[in-house]
């Protein structure tokens, strides 16, 4: 284990769970808990507590917060909010990782829980009571143990809906494998993602992807958790294109999964000076507006052009109808959409926004476009997501009146198709990520200009029905500069930056 | 809190005393983040309506919150910015 360079054990970043499950070692004429007792020799009726004695014990552990789960004659198994587990020991609950095997072979962090202190024992899980009088001889906290098959599964279930899979259509599709083959996969290349969480589906791990420990702004809100999913589906798209950059994901959403911290969370990504910003979310508003932008959207403007400003390449999503100030902050790569067809044409996606900015001169939004699906719903890539969900659920059911279909999946399966120009911002994240791996140096005016140099025209279809913009030859409303082409792009920063 | 986090963005006025502002804030359970204009400003919606002396339920944002009198000679503006959502 530790021939890969890591260490063994490292204390983590998760708090304490609220309830621990444990098990109570009710003394006896033999215990495993001595020093030189580490074995099961001679007869186990040793190792069996007094049925009084039992008793005694449950009754003292029922009367301090323990929940007695169940009894054999050796011990109990108990479930208890960790201070009094600490105030049966006298030491602290703390959170470590331990690397160890976990699921299809795959070695990685697992989270454990201990009890530390200084006459707490060095086994990881393992304490001692305060006192001899408990007539406890030890406390043994839960270990994970994993499933022999992988939950939710790492591979996404077949439906027949016409879709696209991460990673690989996408790469295909955006020209990224040529990339990735010339070994441009924007190595450490650090994108901060502000959105609704990020959960670690095994899809993440057994693809080997480097993501950072999520970080919460919302207050009482759990870093590990993302009850929305669309933070955790969208982000496959940056390692679809960018296999080796690190994600930051920065939870902005609620524990109901509304996303009441955007700001905050785009200010705690600038604090942590990431090469990219990538940013699937936005307002809406009247379009055409009524006048300028509000004082709220022009004080978020001022903090995006710093962002810009500090070589911070930020993008933001141009919509899926809406109309709102991000994308059309001078600077931003604002990302629309392009939908590739089962026979592999290309065409504006009717569910992505494109207008000409009424509030700065000169800008259009898109930029430049990913994959995005059409209407009514942009069923189009199956992404990993926490099971059960509300994109898990929502996206299995039908939409009436608008869609009688699903998704072909179920609401807990961990999976789900959908997309919108919120998949579009992380893949053109992820191709801004393979351009800067491969120059360090660039700015952000040049990866759009290397971007948008290259994309690839798309000359049919209209954009959402809303702004109703066309696609046509050369930069237009619909799509912007049209498809982008990672292969191609690369090549335009080598040759010219 | 998990529930209940408003964000709000200030303004501030010409030659405004930054420290008083955010002792007040403090004081009135507000947390504050520097911005390039003002602050951003956070806290739980009974929190919001009690330093401001407001009901968000009676706004539609956005939405300028009245200045409490200790602020107005430091604050421009106070305003409670439009929703944002996903964009899937």
């Amino acid at each position: 284990m530790m021939q890969i360079g890591l260490p063994l054990e490292t204390w983590s970043d998760d708090p304490p769970p609220e309830k621990i499950v444990g098990y109570i070692s009710v003394e006896s004429a033999k215990s495993v808990f001595k020093d030189e007792e580490h074995s099961l020799e001679g007869p186990l009726d040793a190792y069996y507590a007094p049925k009084d004695l039992r008793d005694t014990v449950r009754r003292d552990l029922e009367g301090t917060g323990f929940e007695i789960l169940a009894e054999s004659q050796l011990g109990l198994s108990v479930s208890a909010p960790p201070q009094a587990y600490e105030e049966l020991t006298g030491g602290s609950v703390v959170t470590k990782e331990r690397l160890q095997y976990a699921e299809e072979n795959c070695i990685r962090y697992v989270t454990h829980v201990d009890i530390v202190g200084d006459k707490q024992p060095a086994a990881l899980g393992v304490a001692r009571t305060k006192s001899d009088s408990t007539k406890i001889d030890g406390v043994v906290l839960e270990k994970p143990r994993m499933f022999n098959a992988v939950f939710p599964s790492p591979v996404p279930p077949n439906t027949s809906k016409f879709h696209l899979r991460v990673p690989d259509d996408v790469a295909f599709l955006l020209h990224a494998k040529p990339a990735h083959q010339a070994g441009q996969r924007g190595k450490g290349v650090l994108v901060a993602m502000p959105d609704s969480g990020q959960y670690r589906h095994p899809f993440f791990t057994a693809h080997g992807y480097h993501l950072k420990t999520p970080i919460t702004v919302v207050p009482g809100t759990s870093r590990s958790k993302d009850p929305v999913g669309h933070g955790s589906g969208e982000s496959a798209n940056i390692f679809a294109v960018a296999p080796e950059c690190v994600l930051q994901a920065i939870r902005a959403s609620n524990d109901s999964g509304d996303l009441v911290g955007a700001v905050a969370a785009f200010l705690k990504a600038k604090e942590l000076n990431p090469r990219i910003i990538t940013n699937s979310w936005g307002g809406d508003g009247p379009f055409p507006p009524a006048g300028s932008p509000d004082a709220s959207d022009l004080a978020f403007a001022a903090e995006i052009k710093d962002a810009i400003a500090q070589n911070i390449l930020v993008i933001f999503s141009a919509g899926n109808g809406q109309f709102s100030v991000e994308p059309q902050v001078p600077g931003v790569l604002a990302a629309g959409g392009v939908f590739v067809t089962p026979s592999g044409s290309l065409t504006a996606s009717n569910y992505s926004s494109g207008y000409k900015s009424p509030w700065f001169d000169g800008v259009n939004v898109p930029t430049v476009s990913g994959l995005v699906g059409m209407l009514p719903r942009a069923q189009y890539l199956m992404l990993p997501i926490p099971p059960g969900c509300m994109i898990d659920k929502d996206e299995s059911h039908p939409d009436l009146p608008d869609d009688p279909t699903t998704d072909g999946t179920t609401g807990n399966d961990g999976w789900a198709l959908f997309s919108g120009t919120s998949a579009a911002a992380p893949q053109l994240a992820g191709a801004a990520a393979v351009l800067i791996g491969a120059k360090p140096n660039l700015t952000p005016p040049q990866v759009i200009q290397a971007m948008t140099t290259t994309a690839i025209d798309v000359v049919t279809g209209h954009c959402n029905p809303r702004f109703n913009s066309p696609a046509g030859v050369g930069p237009d409303l619909a799509t912007g500069a049209g498809l982008i082409n990672v292969a191609a792009a690369l090549n335009f920063v080598q040759n010219n930056f | 809190m998990a529930n209940d986090y408003i964000e709000l963005f200030l303004k501030w006025a010409p030659g405004a005393n930054q420290a008083d502002v955010e002792s007040w804030l403090k004081q009135h359970q507000l947390s504050s983040a520097k911005m390039i204009e003002g602050l951003l400003l956070s806290g739980t919606k009974a929190a919001i309506e009690n330093a401001f002396s407001v009901s968000l339920d009676n706004l539609q944002p956005p939405a300028e919150l009245p200045v409490p009198s200790e602020l107005k000679p430091h604050v421009a503006s106070i305003t409670l910015p439009k929703p944002r959502s996903y964009y899937p």
